[in-house]
C-alpha cells in the first residue's frame, strides 16, 4: 500500500493533511526542504510513519504559498520557492497560467517599438563610442572592451532578459520579480470561488469599458460571436466582419 | 574637492548632471540606426538626420531591466562627453545611480561591476528613482517623511511608498503600463484607422506627447468626442520633420497632410484607469477583473503600517515622464477620493518637471554629507567585499 490515511490527531495540522504517500518521493525532491522545515514544527515522528516510510506533505495551501513566494503582508520568507520553473508554478490554476500568458503576450507585443520585420539590429563587434578626449592618447582595442575579466564578460554578453531569468530561476526572489507584471490582474476568483453570496459582494468591480473596435465609441451591443470584439452599430459591425474579424 | 554625479538611468532617457548644476542633461538612452545604416548614439541622431522615418532604436533596457551593457556603455560614454569639456576623472567622482525596482539581482551586480571596475568611480550609491523623490520635495506642501511616489515612466508605472526616506518594499506595486505601451496602442489604432505608421516610432511618440490628455469624465467625453478632436500635422520634411498639433488660428498650406484624432486622444491614456482597453477581448481576459492604477494605489497604502496610511494618502507625488499627460493629477485625485476613507485627506501633487524629479532629489541627497557617508559604498570597500555585498547594501528586500 503506497497511500495511507493519516490517523486523526497525530499532529496539529491534521485538518489539512489527509493522506500520506511514498509515491514520487524522489521526484518531488525539490519540495523536500519545505517538507522538512514543516516537519520540524509538527510532531517529531511526522518525518516517517510507523513502518519507516517517509511521509509526503500534501498540504496544498502550504505548497502553493511556497510556490508563489507569497511576499505580501505576511512577510514570511518563501522557503521552497526555488522549485518554481519561471512564470508558472505547477500549482497555479490552469486559467491563471493561461491568463498570464495572454497578458504577457499582449504586453510584449505592444512594447515592440517598430514592426516585426525590422525589429532590432545587432551592434557591430567592438562597437564603442569614440570619446573626443581620446585624440591624443592611443587606446588599445583590448582595454576598450573591459578592463577586468568580469567587465569584459558583461560587455560582451549580448544576452536577452529571458536568458538571465533562466539562469536565475533558483533564486529565492525570482517569483517575486516574475509576478510583478501580474499584480494588476485579479486572480482571486479562480483560486477560491466564493462560497456564499455574502463573500461575493466583497469584490465589486467597476463596469468594464466596452469600446467599439472600429470607431472607438462606447458599445451597447454584445460582442462579436466570432472574435469577442465589441461593435457599436450595424455599420461598424459590417465593417468589422469584413476587416477585423478573424 | 570631489564632484558628485547623479545619473537617473531611465529606460527612455538618461538624466545626468553634477550636483552643482541646476538642471540635468537629458540623453536618449538608445542607439539609433537610420535608414542608411549609420549608427548614432544617444541624442546624436537628432543633429545628423532629419528623416525620422524608418529609424530603429536599440535600448539597453528590456522590460525595465538593464540587460544590455554593450548598448549602455557607448551611451554612457557619450553622456560623459556631453557633460563636461574636460575628461572626467572618475576616481575623484561620487556617483548616485538609479535602477528600476526589483531588478534582477544579477543585472544589478553587473551594473556595480561596471561602475567600479570599468569606470572606477570612487563612491557609489545605487537606488530606485522613487526613493530619491522625497528629498526634492517642498516640505511646506508635502510631507517628505511619508510619501507615496507614483513613478510612471516609459516601461511601467511603479507605486512606491517611501517612509522616512526608505522604501517600504511590501507596499511596492507595479502596473505594466507606461509610455512605451501607450505608443504601441496608438500605433495599432492609427495604423488601423488612418495610415500605417508602424515603422515610425518617433512620430508615434510625438503624437502621443502632443495630443494625449486624460478625460475628467470618460463616458461624457466619449459621447462628445467630436468636441475634443484635433488635427495633427504630419511631417512633410520641408517645413516640419516631427509634425505638430494644429492650433485654431493656424492657416495651412493646401497640400498639408493632416491626421484627425478624436477618441484616440483620451481613450488610450484611459488604459491607466481601465486596463482592459489594452488587452485582447478573448473570453478569458474579458471575464477576469483587472486592477487599475487607483486599485493598486489603495492596495499599496493598505499594505503599509496602519498608522502611516492616512499620511501616505495625503502625500502622493506624481513623477516620471508619462505623468506629463494633461489632467493626470486631477483625474487621479478624484478617483482616489472615491476609493479611500472619507476622513482621510487625499492630496496628489505633481512636480514642475516630473521626469527630472528623481534627479533633483539626488542633488539634494548629495548635499547631505552625513547621510551620504552612511549609505555610499567606497571603491576600496567594493574591492574588499565584492559585488554580492554591494547588492546586499543596495538591493530590494523581498
Amino acid at each position: 500500500m503506497l497511500v495511507e490515511e493519516i490517523p486523526k490527531s497525530t499532529n496539529a495540522h491534521s485538518s489539512t493533511i489527509y493522506f500520506s504517500s511514498s509515491i514520487n518521493l524522489t521526484a518531488r525532491s525539490m519540495n523536500k526542504s519545505h517538507v522538512i522545515a514543516d516537519g520540524g514544527q509538527q510532531s517529531g515522528s511526522s518525518g516517517t510513519d510507523k513502518k519507516g516510510r517517509a511521509k509526503v506533505n500534501y498540504n496544498v495551501n502550504q505548497l502553493m504559498n511556497a510556490q508563489i513566494g507569497d511576499n505580501r503582508g505576511s512577510g514570511t520568507s518563501s522557503v521552497g520557492s526555488g522549485s518554481g520553473s519561471g512564470s508558472g508554478g505547477p500549482l497555479k490554476s490552469v486559467q491563471q497560467i493561461q491568463l498570464e500568458r495572454l497578458v504577457s503576450k499582449r504586453i510584449v507585443e505592444l512594447n515592440q517599438e517598430s514592426s516585426s520585420s525590422s525589429k532590432t539590429f545587432e551592434l557591430p563587434k567592438n562597437f564603442t563610442y569614440n570619446t573626443i578626449h581620446s585624440a591624443g592618447k592611443k587606446i588599445s582595442q583590448k582595454s576598450r572592451l573591459g578592463n577586468t575579466p568580469s567587465t569584459k564578460r558583461i560587455l560582451a554578453a549580448r544576452r536577452n532578459l529571458n536568458s538571465y531569468f533562466e539562469e536565475e530561476r533558483n533564486l529565492i526572489s525570482i517569483n517575486t520579480i516574475l509576478q510583478l507584471n501580474y499584480q494588476f490582474v485579479d486572480f482571486h476568483d479562480y483560486e477560491n470561488k466564493p462560497k456564499s453570496k455574502k463573500q461575493k459582494t466583497h469584490h465589486i468591480y467597476r463596469p468594464k469599458l466596452r469600446l467599439c473596435c472600429i470607431c472607438g465609441s462606447s458599445s451597447s451591443y454584445s460582442r462579436c460571436s466570432n472574435c469577442g470584439l465589441f461593435y457599436c452599430s450595424v455599420k461598424c459591425n459590417n465593417l468589422h466582419q469584413q476587416s477585423r474579424c478573424t | 574637492m570631489k564632484q558628485h554625479l547623479i545619473i537617473d538611468n531611465g529606460a527612455y532617457s538618461i538624466k545626468a548632471g553634477y550636483s552643482n548644476r541646476s538642471a540635468p542633461l537629458k540623453v536618449q538612452n538608445s542607439i539609433t540606426k537610420t535608414r542608411d545604416g549609420l549608427l548614432h548614439i544617444g541624442n546624436s541622431y537628432l543633429s545628423h538626420t532629419n528623416n525620422y522615418v524608418g529609424l530603429i532604436q536599440k535600448r539597453p533596457h528590456d522590460q525595465g531591466h538593464l540587460t544590455s551593457w554593450e548598448t549602455e556603455k557607448p551611451v554612457w560614454d557619450y553622456t560623459f562627453d556631453q557633460l563636461s569639456q574636460d575628461e572626467i576623472d572618475f576616481s575623484k567622482t561620487k556617483l548616485t545611480l538609479t535602477e528600476s525596482p526589483f531588478q534582477l539581482p544579477q543585472l544589478s551586480m553587473n551594473t556595480d561591476q561596471i561602475v567600479f571596475e570599468e569606470y572606477g568611480f570612487d563612491e557609489y550609491y545605487r537606488c530606485i528613482p522613487a526613493s530619491l523623490v522625497p528629498w526634492s520635495l517642498d516640505m511646506d506642501k508635502v510631507n517628505g517623511d511619508f510619501t507615496l511616489v507614483i513613478d510612471s515612466g516609459f516601461s511601467a508605472t511603479w507605486i512606491v511608498p517611501v517612509i522616512y526616506q526608505s522604501v517600504y518594499w511590501q507596499g511596492v506595486r507595479k502596473l505594466p503600463i507606461g509610455g512605451k505601451l501607450l505608443n504601441g496602442l496608438l500605433r495599432e489604432i492609427i495604423s488601423f484607422r488612418h495610415y500605417d505608421i508602424s515603422d515610425d516610432p518617433i512620430l508615434v511618440n510625438t503624437i502621443k506627447e502632443s495630443t494625449f490628455f486624460l478625460a475628467t469624465d470618460f463616458n461624457q467625453t466619449l459621447k462628445n468626442k467630436q468636441k475634443y478632436s484635433c488635427d495633427f500635422i504630419l511631417p512633410d520634411f520641408k517645413t516640419t520633420t516631427t509634425g505638430y498639433m494644429r492650433t485654431k488660428e493656424m492657416t495651412l498650406p493646401p497640400d498639408t497632410q493632416v491626421l484627425k484624432l478624436t477618441d484616440e486622444r483620451f481613450s488610450i491614456p484611459e488604459s491607466y484607469f481601465h486596463p482592459e482597453i489594452v488587452f485582447d477581448n478573448t473570453p478569458l481576459v474579458q471575464s477576469s477583473p483587472f486592477k487599475n492604477i487607483t486599485d493598486l494605489i489603495v492596495e499599496s497604502i493598505m499594505a503599509c503600517p496602519e498608522i502611516t496610511r492616512p499620511l501616505l494618502s495625503a502625500n502622493i507625488v506624481l513623477v516620471g515622464g508619462s505623468t506629463n499627460i494633461p489632467n493626470f493629477k486631477t483625474r487621479l485625485e478624484s478617483e482616489l477620493r472615491r476609493e479611500l476613507f472619507q476622513d482621510w485627506q487625499v492630496r496628489v501633487s505633481e512636480s514642475d518637471i516630473p521626469e527630472e524629479a528623481s534627479w533633483r532629489g539626488g542633488v539634494e541627497l548629495a548635499g547631505e554629507a552625513d547621510v551620504w557617508k552612511e549609505i555610499a559604498v567606497k571603491k576600496k570597500e567594493y574591492f574588499e567585499h565584492g559585488a554580492n555585498w554591494c547588492q546586499k547594501r543596495f538591493g530590494f528586500e523581498s
